[in-house]
């Protein structure tokens, strides 16, 4: 009974004092304007009553918020609750937190208090977000949640904390070299495409009008006095040019890479996966290994050729809605070997073992069915050209149809799969690769799809979906086979389920 | 019919590989639907026509326009006649091997395999039309990302809460209820009896 009563209430508290600063300091960001008016008015009486208006209430917020918030864990709930005039209380069950994520900048991790975001199954990201606790009351919240869970009983309250700590394994760190190589080999393009945004929009916004000109009138005569001479001269800035935006692009990514993932640590912490990383804002999450729904070796043209890959990771419901919020989370190691990676994988998921020999190859009509597809391109291109140039030198494009077979042939070979009785794989991508391991207790539908070209031809597509933002896609398989396959793995699913029930 | 015979191993079900055909009263349901998206898009797109020709004074380019409108209409004609029969032809659904089959698609042919125990939870949705030919659509939810729901429309309205019924009733591994609520209760519409993962974790 006593052990009863210790589970109930195993964990409760409120947010930490700086809150309240950090609340003002949000509340002055967001009244920026009313603020600088009310200053550059010399303090006048209605820029005071312009702050007073909007800058009260807001503040009352805050400090209501603050006064009100309480959390506890209680009869294997995580019980939030706020509000004054509308209380609000959340329960979220244990067993549905997939994540408890903890993030920090630079004067948050001076002070040791952190915002702990929980995210559950449900979709739709964040179900909870606790700002700000003390580091410490996270990493109790932390324990309590996944230990209870785990075993869904108080025994493992009842555990010592240096148990707890003994249970922890390291998988992965990585030094900044590492970083390096992972940012110098992620995509440089698109890097490349913010840089010169941000380059923009400061010239924009932060140099004065003179200074833009002097700039652009500079470049303007560079570009004359070195591109007017010849036309070699013409080549070589612009080839200099364009090397050099690229450097420039691949440094930064290197840079943003380093600062990213910065002392990155991926530890087997009890049943959860533990990664910290983050040079100016620390984030440190927790991942039940139950919830992965597809786990990724994937590798950028670049790092494939260098024998890199990185390993990303699905949860269920969590849809990335910016870029740079999925490189960072959906991310589980950053830079890794892809032998070393599928070594990996039966770490996160007991069993998931690539047998090298099973791959099985789809249809090798899929090379007619590629060339089909790409040529289209072609045709296009033939086209314009044929109405651009005249008659024979118009034909130009078609010199890229021999590449184009290539491409097609190189694509259906590096496509496969492998069917497994716990975990199925699939493997594509002829300049980039990637391998996906799907665990089948976490395949929610299968899908058996044909289009008219694919009528023809006698092929189909097998779609596995699962509650993760990767849909898993096998295409150009002969149709007797996808149906096979489409009901074997529905089948596998069912009995995963059962075995599930039975208390495996 | 009872509602016993949807499943694979229970008495009175067919041999398990049989697909079911929807009830062929839902072509005529289709043909008003169709019908009458149609209508409504040829109606707008000839007072565009009209008013349009009249206010840029578009002369000559009027009857070209109404030409066009006239063979849009022809081909609406055709497809709200002919297609109808055609998907329901290619519209079966199975449940074998507790695993929920829905084939359909004349040009683009899809076939969804729903395991039972996935499901999270099911819709009995009537429209209009369906409600006055007595007929019902359930619509299966699993927490899949992309294809997450599949519909399974053209059931009779009864046998639609029964086999919902009977789904559910699987799900939580309980005997079934005995009574069916009858189809016309506005319980049954839009009735989604949740069963959460829970039940299958």
């Amino acid at each position: 009974m006593s052990a009863e009563a210790a589970y109930r209430l195993s964990l409760a508290g409120r947010l930490h004092p700086w809150t309240l600063v950090f609340g003002l300091f949000a509340v002055a960001r967001q009244m920026l304007i009313p603020l600088l008016y009310w200053v550059f008015s010399g303090f006048s009486v209605f820029g005071t009553l312009l702050v007073l208006t909007f800058g009260i209430p807001s503040l009352l917020l805050v400090v209501a918020r603050y006064w009100t918030f309480r959390y506890r864990v209680e009869a294997g709930e995580l019980v939030v609750e706020q509000g004054i005039l509308r209380r609000q209380e959340r329960h979220i069950p244990l067993t549905n937190i997939q994540e408890i994520r903890l993030e920090q900048n630079l004067i948050q991790r001076q002070l040791g208090i952190a915002r702990a975001d929980i995210e559950t199954s449900t979709g739709g990201g964040v179900e909870a977000s606790l700002s700000l606790l003390s580091v410490d009351d996270i990493v109790r919240l932390r324990q309590c949640v996944f230990e209870q869970r785990g075993e869904g009983a108080p025994q493992a309250e009842a555990k010592p904390a240096e148990a707890l700590a003994t249970t922890e394994a390291p998988l992965v760190s990585l030094g900044w070299q590492e970083l390096l190589v992972a940012g110098l080999t992620s995509n440089g393009i698109f890097t490349l495409f913010l840089i010169l945004g941000a380059l923009l929009r400061f010239a924009e916004e932060w140099l004065p009008e003179a200074g833009r000109r002097a700039v652009l009138h500079g470049i303007e005569t560079t570009v004359r006095t070195l591109g007017g001479q010849s036309t070699a001269m013409m080549l070589a800035t612009l080839f200099l040019s364009i090397t050099f935006l690229v450097l420039l692009s691949v440094v930064a990514s290197g840079v943003m890479a380093v600062v990213r993932f910065y002392d990155f640590r991926l530890i087997e912490q009890g049943t959860a996966l533990r990664r910290t990383y983050g040079l100016l804002t620390r984030h440190i999450s927790s991942l039940s290994p139950a919830r992965i729904q597809l786990l990724a070796i994937e590798q950028t043209p670049l790092r494939r050729l260098f024998g890199w890959a990185s390993l990303r990771v699905d949860v269920a419901g969590v849809a990335y809605e910016r870029q740079e919020e999925q490189q960072g989370r959906g991310v589980l190691v950053p830079l890794i070997r892809p032998a070393a990676a599928e070594a990996l994988l039966s770490r996160f998921m007991p069993g998931c073992v690539i047998t090298p020999g099973a791959w099985r190859k789809v249809s090798p009509l899929a090379i007619r069915r590629g060339i089909m597809r790409r040529s289209v391109w072609l045709v296009v291109l033939t086209v314009a050209a044929l109405w651009w140039w005249s008659w024979p030198y118009g034909l130009w494009p078609l010199v890229g149809f021999p590449v184009i077979g290539l491409v097609s042939w190189l694509d259906y070979r590096a496509r496969a799969y492998l069917p497994g009785p716990r975990y199925w794989f699939v493997r594509q991508g002829w300049a980039g690769h990637a391998v996906y391991a799907v665990p089948v207790s976490n395949i929610q539908a299968v899908v058996v799809a044909q289009t008219p070209f694919d009528l023809r031809l006698g092929l189909a597509t097998l779609i596995l979906d699962t509650a993760g933002q990767t849909p898993v896609i096998i295409r150009d398989l002969p149709v007797a086979e996808a149906y096979a396959l489409g009901r074997q793995v529905a089948r596998q699913v069912e009995g995963a389920s059962e075995r599930k029930a039975a208390g495996f | 019919m009872p509602a016993t015979s949807f499943l694979e191993g229970t008495p009175g079900a067919g041999t398990p590989g049989a697909f079911s055909t929807l009830d062929p009263e839902v072509i005529d349901v289709w043909r008003l639907n169709g019908g009458i998206e149609w209508a409504v898009l040829l109606a707008m797109a000839f007072v565009i026509i009209t008013v349009g020709s009249i206010v840029l004074s578009l002369g000559l380019w009027f009857w070209v326009l109404l030409a066009a409108w006239v063979l849009v209409l022809i081909v609406a004609i055709v497809q709200t006649i002919w297609y109808p029969p055609l998907a329901y032809r290619h519209y079966t659904y199975r449940i074998a091997d507790q695993v929920i089959e829905v084939r359909r698609g004349v040009w683009f042919r899809e076939s969804r395999l729903i395991p039972l125990s996935r499901l999270q939870h099911i819709d009995l949705r009537q429209g209009l039309f369906e409600r006055s030919y007595g007929l019902a659509t359930l619509v299966f939810h699993t927490a899949g990302m992309h294809e997450s729901s599949t519909p399974l429309p053209g059931l009779a309205a009864d046998k639609a809460a029964a086999l919902r019924d009977q789904l559910i009733g699987q799900l939580h591994r309980r005997p079934l209820p005995v009574s069916v609520t009858p189809p016309d209760a506005p319980g049954t519409v839009n009735g989604d009896a949740t069963a959460n993962g829970d039940a299958t974790v």
